[in-house]
């Protein structure tokens, strides 16, 4: 799985050349973008320089989540058939003698194709966390136009789904009490239950939609869904639980206080890093290496304090885990700073030469990281970076001056430096939990 | 055009546009901000506000605005403005009886009241503020508030949503005219700044809000059957 990152860098289909050049052929005329005629013609980069990019086919993220732990088929088939029966109760077309309202009835047809659209995602999913993710989007997004269309051929109240929630709610609470941190291998175990933290906590702060200017009938369908994010999330987290369960010998007890006193060390190195931190700059002017640590102070910063803050142990443990990471990478990134290394680029080559060196370093840390599913929770997370990077630098369909790249080159290098920084973060959280 | 003048107008393209919420909009530097929305300061002299102001409401499917004013020389306003984002958007003010003679309405749009509306009309103490929005024939608006001073008037709308099952087009557009009395003598030649906000919230939301942030209300008249 290590080589993901390469393969995406690789396999980017030409579109905004290709359209550039038919485009060019016929609109050059009166046209200062295209060519260049600028005064300072010289500072641009021309964009058939740039790495041609389709943003559609920029994976999100770049590096695909997963969980150490097998996901049964018979989940995602459950979840594909409940999408299908939720999209089978619309009536096909959905016209106006169905829903009058124009907008309305485009709110739900949509909301019907955005569940078709990740029914797609899921069957071309690369991991099964991740056609877990998309099937549970596409149960929100059917629920969304069935509950709707409930309201209007059938009389579905607020009331009703609210009375549902209530209940999964209730089913919720009754699952977390039951809920023991039980495992062998306690980094493993972190990653897992980190998961059924996060649903439940997800679960349990969703007190009701916000229907900010939707009428009768959107506001039923902004709670059906709601309602289905809340059965989703107990659906998952109960699976999880159960294969993880499965998957561990009879006697196998709990790591509940390894994962509390993991977290608590490695909270505390976090704070340690961060009281190092000099004070933060107040730059007159912002550049690549201002925003780059202020973009890392920030992302140190944010996240729980305390094991007590955190959605639980195991998800403090995968949270500090990249906090320790990302706290290592401003370290470097600092000194690379001091001695004049970072700056912003001045031709695409740099460019290009950047954005490689960021694959390559989600690549290197995936394969050099002691405990293989944890850098792959920690790179995934940082390779949005990467990804938005990408889909920045996608946009682009004119020559560019090279400040205007700031914001792609920050995204290449932070992604770089925290990558490079996992395997130690990696090595640290291992010691911590054992 | 001076900013007060380009404020408005930037103010009537961004009301206009579907889905904008709360923008605020022809403050200038000689008047002090008292309200969130607005820059006008209802407690100044000749100035104040109305949440339930009387007026006349006409909603039309027309491609230009069912109210409007023709020009003295016959030529109709809206035939004279050709730009735009001043047919989706338009507002004046009548405070002669000879201009509240050259209101018109569309053919076809239902107007009902509107003479007896004119004749209870005192426009010696009262002037009248015509305000026309186009608007995505799926919702409606509501006038939450209008405030006024000598030289200016703004307005705060709420879009909502039509039920689902009143029948109307995702990409149709209607106009909503409406002419307001406002309990107060404003000049028409006076007033240059206009401003408008058009939100998702609800008016009693964003009524309170106003409230809250500027203490408008102190001067807010109130009355009329909308």
């Amino acid at each position: 799985m290590g080589d993901d990152a390469r393969n995406v860098a690789d396999r980017q289909r030409l579109t905004r050349r290709g359209l550039l050049a038919v485009a060019a052929t016929g609109a050059v005329a009166g046209c200062q973008s295209i060519g260049g005629l600028s005064d300072d013609t010289d500072e641009q980069i021309s964009v058939f320089d740039l790495p041609d990019l389709d943003r559609e086919s920029i994976p999100s993220p770049i590096v695909a989540p997963s969980v150490p732990v097998d996901i049964s088929p018979s989940h995602l088939t459950a979840a594909r058939e409940r999408v299908d029966a939720l999209l089978g109760e619309l009536p096909t077309p959905m016209g106006p003698d169905d829903i009058p309202n124009g907008y309305v009835r485009e709110r739900l047809t949509d909301s019907a194709s955005d569940a078709t659209d990740a029914l797609d995602d899921a069957r071309t999913a690369r991991t099964e966390l991740e056609a877990l993710t998309a099937l549970g989007e596409a149960r929100e997004r059917a629920r969304y136009a069935a509950a709707g269309w409930a309201m209007a051929d059938e009389g579905l109240s607020v009331d009703g789904l609210r009375g549902e929630h209530g209940e999964i709610v209730s089913n919720a609470h009754a699952f977390w009490d039951e809920h023991t941190y039980r495992g062998t291998d306690p980094v493993r175990a972190a990653l897992v239950h980190a998961r059924i933290e996060d649903a439940f906590d997800r679960l349990a702060q969703m007190d009701g939609p916000r229907t900010h200017g939707d009428g009768e009938l959107l506001t039923v369908s902004e709670w059906g869904e709601t309602v289905e994010s809340a059965q989703v999330s107990l659906d998952d987290a109960r699976h999880l639980d159960s294969q993880f369960t499965e998957s561990l010998p009879a006697d196998a007890g709990t790591v509940e206080d390894a994962l509390t006193s993991g977290a608590e060390t490695l909270l505390a190195d976090v704070r340690s890093r961060r009281s190092q931190l000099p004070p933060e700059p107040t730059p007159e002017e912002w550049g690549v290496a201002e925003n780059l640590v202020a973009d890392l102070r920030r992302s140190i910063e944010r996240g729980p304090a305390t094991v007590e803050d955190a959605s639980g142990p195991a998800s403090a443990v995968v949270d500090a885990t990249g906090r320790v990471a990302r706290s290592r990478a401003l370290e470097q990134i600092q000194e690379r700073i001091d001695a004049g290394e970072i700056s912003g680029v001045e031709s695409a080559d740099e460019l290009r030469a950047l954005r490689t060196t960021a694959y390559d370093a989600l690549d290197a840390a995936l394969e050099a990281s002691d405990d293989a599913a944890l850098a792959r929770t920690v790179v995934s997370d940082v390779s949005w970076e990467v990804t938005n990077a990408d889909w920045r630098l996608a946009r682009f369909d004119r020559d560019v001056r090279p400040d205007h790249l700031d914001d792609v080159v920050e995204g290449y290098l932070l992604a770089t430096a925290v990558a490079q920084a996992v395997p130690p973060a990696c090595d640290q959280t291992i010691d911590a939990l054992n | 055009m001076n900013r007060r003048e380009s404020l408005a107008a930037f103010a009537g393209v961004a009301a206009a546009l579907a889905g904008c919420s709360g923008y605020g909009s022809a403050t200038s530097e000689s008047t002090p901000t008292r309200g969130a929305e607005s820059g006008i300061d209802t407690d100044a002299p000749g100035a104040g506000s109305a949440t339930d102001p009387e007026l006349i409401h006409v909603r039309g499917a027309t491609e230009r605005a069912p109210l409007w004013l023709a020009d003295p020389d016959g030529e109709t306003e809206r035939e004279r403005r050709s730009h735009r984002e001043r047919r989706r958007h338009s507002r004046t003010v009548v405070d002669t009886s000879a201009r509240a003679e050259r209101l018109r309405v569309a053919d076809g749009v239902d107007a009902d009241g509107l003479d007896s509306f004119l004749s209870e009309t005192d426009l010696d103490s009262q002037t009248l503020y015509l305000e026309s929005v186009e608007v995505r024939a799926c919702f409606e608006l509501t006038l939450c508030r209008i405030e006024w001073q000598p030289d200016e008037v703004s307005t705060d709308y709420a879009r909502t949503q039509l039920p689902y099952d009143t029948r109307c087009g995702v990409d149709d557009h209607v106009f909503e005219a409406r002419l307001v009395r406002i309990p107060a003598s404003l000049s028409a030649d006076e007033v240059r700044g206009y401003g408008s906000s058009i939100g998702t919230a609800g008016c009693a939301r964003r009524n309170r809000a106003e409230a809250e942030s500027g203490d408008s209300a102190s001067a807010a008249s109130t009355g009329g059957d909308q």
